[in-house]
């Protein structure tokens, strides 16, 4: 627990030697920050999962707005996965997800607060070959309302296609950042 | 090679001290995450599906073979003591989090340069290391991997936010690439700060050698990509290496620059670490760490002409505190551990200093 706020886990673990005694203290990566001990520089694993709970906004451990009368009402927040139970609550304050499922049942939560944090919103990379078919997580009621299938082959032009709306929807919506990604993509394909 | 080997030899192969790069960068890791799509994640999952996703992994590695020619040995967490675990951690080969798990195991290539942590995090994490600047080398083999496995299992992939992780922080990509740096000059030279401020504005963080909240000793740190979707792969780790490669470079043209501006200074302190690791017969893990990276510095400026490299990775292996109680092979405690370090590090030098003469 932090030694400062005494509330959030402390992640920050500060040594100094002065004149050989040595002292130790414990902080979370906020008040790390505000005391000046860390910079964006010592950012952890454990500092960007506080980032993205506070970016999931209201729910987050190092949000001010933490406080259940300051949330704003939001329908994900009560709610839980279909597939293996998981509710929104936990999450927020643990940030581990409970099964694939959850990215679509949260996928409304979880979307700007991945944006946040990766500054994209879109794999591009490895994807995996038409393996076994996905199957619902065991013992649920599967996955409702999954995406189009996983690893389901697209061709170049289903792509292209796709690719071109979501420049379109891009550009209405003057996200022009994933615009000039989604144009690099297209040009990509088609010169291909 | 026994389930007890791994953490019995302070060495891994991938940690002898070559490699390019190797003055600066002493290791690559590439990381990529994995779950199946059918089960709940581990945070969630019972003991029976946690044992379900064991043997179907051990399963689908069955057959499959490294570059030389060797299958993957499947080590049970259970199988081994809790020092043991703890040593595995200290070598790199698996996490914290993970041997803290009920059920999980690892699957080992020979070379200890592969390791696949079954039930960490996420249900699985290929873990691919290599010595030096190689992080393209060690993503090419993660994905061989991965390619084999994903034939065999139903990875949770969403068309959108790629492969989906326990954590949203690794989604994507799943990939975390990190080098272990030792930047010996530029802490000298209090230009650490400054580097790592501008590694976190290119996408990267820094942390201390042996991960989460560790402070960094023996100016020892772990550069990692920050974000894990919308790259690929390639273009993360190339990246990388190109900031590494620059990193390095201003690393070797400070040691440089003080080897000229306080040589006779700079010598005496190096002499002195060596003196004390050389000779005292009680020193503490931080203290170890502190000289042996200054002995390694001499090292690599040539001041220090009886010892090499490997000394150096052996000696950070070595002198951590579970290695070091494998290696005495008791439970011993600080007082005991600290004597025990003194005579590991003075017979290590010896050895050294043998091997170059």
């Amino acid at each position: 627990m932090c030694e400062e706020c005494g509330q959030r886990p402390a992640t920050v673990h500060v040594t100094r030697r002065v004149n050989g005694h040595q002292t130790e203290m414990h902080l979370c990566a906020q008040c790390a920050m505000e005391k000046g001990e860390i910079g964006p520089l010592m950012q952890s694993p454990a500092w960007m999962l506080e980032q993205f709970l506070s970016a999931l906004g209201g729910f987050g451990p190092g949000s001010p707005s933490a406080a259940p009368a300051a949330a704003p009402a939001r329908p994900g927040a009560a709610g839980r996965c279909p597939a293996c139970g998981l509710p929104f609550q936990e999450f927020a304050r643990t940030g581990m997800l409970g099964c694939a499922n959850c990215y679509e049942a949260f996928r409304r939560e979880l979307g700007p607060a991945i944006r946040r944090i990766h500054g994209a919103a879109r794999h591009v990379g490895h994807r995996p070959p038409d393996g076994p078919a996905p199957r619902p997580v065991a013992g649920t009621r599967g996955l409702a309302g999954a995406a189009p299938s996983p690893g389901a082959p697209e061709s170049t032009a289903e792509r292209v296609a796709r690719l071109r709306a979501e420049l379109q929807k891009a550009v209405a919506e003057e996200r022009y950042e994933d615009a000039a990604r989604l144009r690099d993509e297209i040009r990509a394909l088609t010169k291909e | 090679m026994s389930a007890h080997d791994a953490p019995g030899n302070a060495l891994s192969s991938w940690m002898r001290g070559d490699g390019p790069s190797s003055d600066v960068v002493l290791s690559s890791r590439i990381r990529l995450a994995r779950n199946l799509s059918d089960v709940p994640y581990p945070p969630r999952m019972d003991r029976a599906a946690a044992e379900g996703v064991v043997a179907r992994v051990a399963e689908a590695l069955r057959g499959w073979v490294d570059e030389s020619g060797r299958p993957l040995r499947i080590v049970r967490l259970d199988a081994l003591s809790p020092l043991e675990r703890q040593v595995m951690v200290e070598k790199h080969l698996t996490s914290p989090a993970h041997i803290r798990q009920a059920v999980g195991a690892l699957a080992l290539s020979e070379d200890e340069s592969i390791s696949v942590m079954i039930n960490e995090e996420d249900h699985v994490r290929i873990q691919c290391l290599a010595a030096g600047l190689q992080l393209r080398p060690a993503l090419d083999r993660a994905l061989r991997l991965d390619s084999a496995l994903a034939e065999r299992l139903p990875w949770a992939f969403d068309a959108e936010w790629g492969h989906l992780t326990t954590c949203p922080t690794n989604v994507g990509t799943g990939l975390r690439a990190s080098v272990m740096v030792h930047l010996p000059g530029l802490a000298m030279a209090n230009q650490i700060q400054g580097i790592l401020m501008t590694l976190s504005n290119n996408g990267m963080t820094a942390r201390g050698l042996y991960g989460e909240g560790s402070q960094a000793v023996g100016n020892l740190y772990q550069i990692s990509n920050a974000q894990s979707l919308g790259r690929a792969e390639g273009e993360i780790v190339q990246r990388m290496e190109e900031a590494v490669r620059q990193l390095a470079d201003r690393e070797r043209s400070v040691r440089e620059r003080l080897l000229n501006q306080m040589g006779e200074t700079l010598k005496d302190r190096i002499w002195r670490a060596y003196a004390v690791l050389a000779h005292a017969r009680r020193i503490s893990s931080a203290e170890a760490m502190e000289l042996c990276s200054l002995l390694r510095l001499g090292i690599d400026l040539h001041i220090l002409p009886q010892l090499d490299a490997k000394v150096f990775n052996e000696l950070i292996v070595a002198t951590r505190p579970a290695f070091l109680q494998h290696w005495t092979g008791q439970e011993a405690g600080p007082d005991e551990r600290d004597i025990k370090r003194a005579a590991l590090i003075r017979a290590a030098l010896r050895r050294a200093e043998a091997r170059a003469s």
